[in-house]
């Protein structure tokens, strides 16, 4: 029995990107206890949606939730408010939202193997992964029109076309981008450091991940197979060649190498979709206002985002319900920190690719 | 990786020089050309944030003053796309100039918005005068 | 369009509800969403199934402003964060909620109530 400790992780730590608040009771080293605290950057997005904008201008204020997913939340949004006013969205249109929405899966993955890097210590792989993430960046930026923040779905569908152009620019920083990222699975997969401080720490077993309903990667890289784009089936994904990345094992090392897989299946969706590209129209004109209620499970970067709206036959929603992907999976890290030495505090923590923003909304 | 690290150690910067000038496509400032513009207002109306803003003028007549602010400005051209009349409003592929401080953008942003709920008020009474005047003529 | 299955109950049988069906290895537990009607409040239970492309299913009730509402995190333990959600967005009195995790203690209180009135600047 050792005297315990008080450490506090947060609000601000050189390891986080957002403000979250820990305060471990630590013994040996060993934490006992955890307390957690966030919503330091509630912003009322919610609120705003529902008293302020028509719902025709909430996809633009729902993209400001995050800026490394904010196509999920506007798609998930859209999708929501088609759903309930029983709006069909042309084919063209489908596809070019699926292959925005993959080129943003890749980046935000990316961002969070990249981060991963750095809190590991290892400063060189962080650039070299930041710097492969410049070719999908470039990517979105030709294709949306803009660097982070895409504006890219409305209500109906989309705002630009794909042209032969932009398709041409595309293609070949996909395939670099291919390549660059079957070197870094190398690197991971057999990198000396890296397996000594990643392997074996942090793990969540399957039925632990199952008591606390953890989601998307997460919840993959324990062996939990669950991903909204298979289970709510907004999209046509699996004809566009998905598969579902699982690993068993349920450490970092593994949530790290779900999230690298996963973005290699996502340049082979964007491809195929960009291939396959059906002619059409992009968007539908929209009338009317929203009655009713409706509900979509959207599967983020970061896991299941749920989208409810309630509309009363007012321009003005009645409600607007965001529940993020780090909603979720609160839970079940902090129950993981239990008996963890407090060193591996970092990594686990940055290992979920916590985004806080978004949960506080 | 190591070799990969020490040929990064003479290699040019992976990211763009500055002033490098933005790609084709790019979503700019909006401009707006008064001659076709038929003041119905659908832009202020869909503009997300707000960044349209007309004004009254006081005599009543229908020519109003467009205001737009391109530092609130998110550039998701809903406004382009709600124009009626092709060709008023365009979305320019270059980025607004940088807002400086003595150029007080928000100071007379608030201003504007502030005419711009007063100038209604004067104009919608100097529309009902003429309306007045418009039916005593005629009887 | 309505999307999803909904079943509604009342306050009391909410526990009996989820211990009858809820399965760790089956149900997939979203989260709990509440609505201001106006008159009272609505609060919805989301769960869906595991690897099945079935609708979602909503257990939903209506309690007073000032009713209690049971909790459920023996049942679902990570209920707590959408619980603790509730007490401060919305107001409601949840059993064992402590409050002060969303909002701050001095931040506007149950700030998505209809009745709320934001602070003029
Ligand atoms: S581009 Fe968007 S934000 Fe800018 S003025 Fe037009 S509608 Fe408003
Ligand atoms: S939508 Fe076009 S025509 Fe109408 S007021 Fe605006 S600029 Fe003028």
């Amino acid at each position: 029995m050792g005297k315990k400790f008080v450490v506090p992780f947060g609000s601000q730590h050189v390891a986080l990107p957002e403000p979250i608040r820990f305060v471990f009771t630590t013994e040996n080293e060993i934490i006992r206890n955890v307390a957690v605290d966030f919503g330091y950057v509630h912003r009322g997005i919610e609120k705003a949606c529902m008293s302020k904008f028509k719902y025709t201008q909430v996809p633009y204020v729902v993209a400001r939730v995050c800026g490394l997913c904010s196509i999920s939340h506007a798609s998930g949004y859209c999708l929501a408010i088609e759903t309930l006013m029983d709006i069909e969205v042309p084919k063209r249109a489908v596809y070019l939202r699926i292959i925005a929405h993959e080129l943003d899966r890749i980046h935000s993955h990316l961002f969070a193997v990249s981060h991963l890097c750095e809190v590991a210590g290892y400063e060189n792989l962080f650039m070299r992964v930041m710097r492969d993430r410049e070719l999908v960046m470039e990517c979105l930026e030709i294709f949306t029109g803009n660097r982070v923040q895409y504006d890219f779905v409305t209500i109906g569908g989309v705002n630009r076309d794909l042209t032969k152009e932009v398709y041409e620019e595309l293609k070949p920083r996909l395939e670099e981008l291919e390549k660059r990222l079957l070197q870094l699975k190398e690197i991971f997969e057999k990198d000396y450091t890296l397996q000594m401080r990643w392997k074996g720490a942090g793990v969540i077993t399957k039925e632990m991940a199952q008591k606390y309903n953890a989601v998307g990667p997460i919840a993959r890289a324990s062996g939990l197979a669950t991903d909204c784009r298979v289970e709510f089936g907004y999209f046509p994904y699996e004809e566009l060649g998905y598969r579902m990345v699982l690993y068993h094992e349920g450490d970092i090392w593994a949530r790290n190498m779900v999230r690298v897989d996963e973005s290699l299946v996502s340049i082979e969706i964007a491809k195929n979709a960009m291939d396959n590209l059906p002619e059409g129209e992009i968007n539908v004109r929209v009338r009317g206002n929203p009655n009713g209620e409706a509900l979509v499970r959207w599967e983020a970067p970061r896991g299941e985002l749920l989208y409810y709206v309630k509309g009363n036959g007012k321009p003005v929603l009645e409600r607007l319900r965001i529940k993020t992907p780090t909603f979720s999976v609160i839970p079940v890290m902090k129950e993981l920190y239990y008996n963890q030495p407090y060193a591996l505090v970092p990594d686990i923590t940055i290992s979920f690719d916590p985004c806080l923003s978004c949960t506080a909304r | 990786m190591f070799f990969y690290s020490l040929k990064n150690l003479f290699s040019p910067p992976a990211t763009l020089e500055k002033g490098t000038p933005p790609p084709k496509n790019y979503r700019g400032t909006i401009l707006y050309f008064e001659e076709t513009c038929i003041y119905c207002k659908k832009c202020e109306m869909v503009c997300p944030p707000g960044a349209i803003i007309f004004t009254y003028p006081e005599d009543g007549s229908k020519k109003l003053k467009f205001h737009y602010n391109p530092y609130l400005c998110i550039y998701c051209g809903e406004c382009v796309r709600a124009c009626p009349k092709p060709g008023t409003l365009v979305q320019a592929e270059t980025p607004s100039p940088p807002a400086t401080a003595d150029q007080k953008p928000n100071d007379q942003w608030f201003e504007i918005e502030k005419l711009a709920v007063e100038s209604k008020k004067k104009w919608q009474e100097a529309r009902k005068r003429m309306r007045e005047q418009k039916n005593k003529n005629q009887q | 369009m309505k999307n999803f299955q909904e079943e509604k109950i009342t306050p009391d049988q909410l526990r009996e509800k989820i211990k009858s069906f809820y399965k760790e290895d089956e149900w997939h537990f979203i989260t709990i969403n509440g609505t201001d009607t106006g008159k009272s409040i609505e609060v919805k239970y989301f769960f869906a199934k595991y690897g099945k492309k079935e609708p979602v299913y909503a257990l939903s009730l209506e309690i007073d402003y000032d009713q209690t509402l049971p909790s459920i995190t023996d049942l679902i333990p990570s209920a707590w964060i959408a619980e603790e959600e509730l007490y401060d967005l919305l107001g409601v009195k949840v059993e064992k909620a402590k409050g002060g995790i969303f909002l701050e203690p001095d931040s506007p209180k149950a700030p998505l109530r209809k009745s709320f009135q934001p602070k003029e600047k």
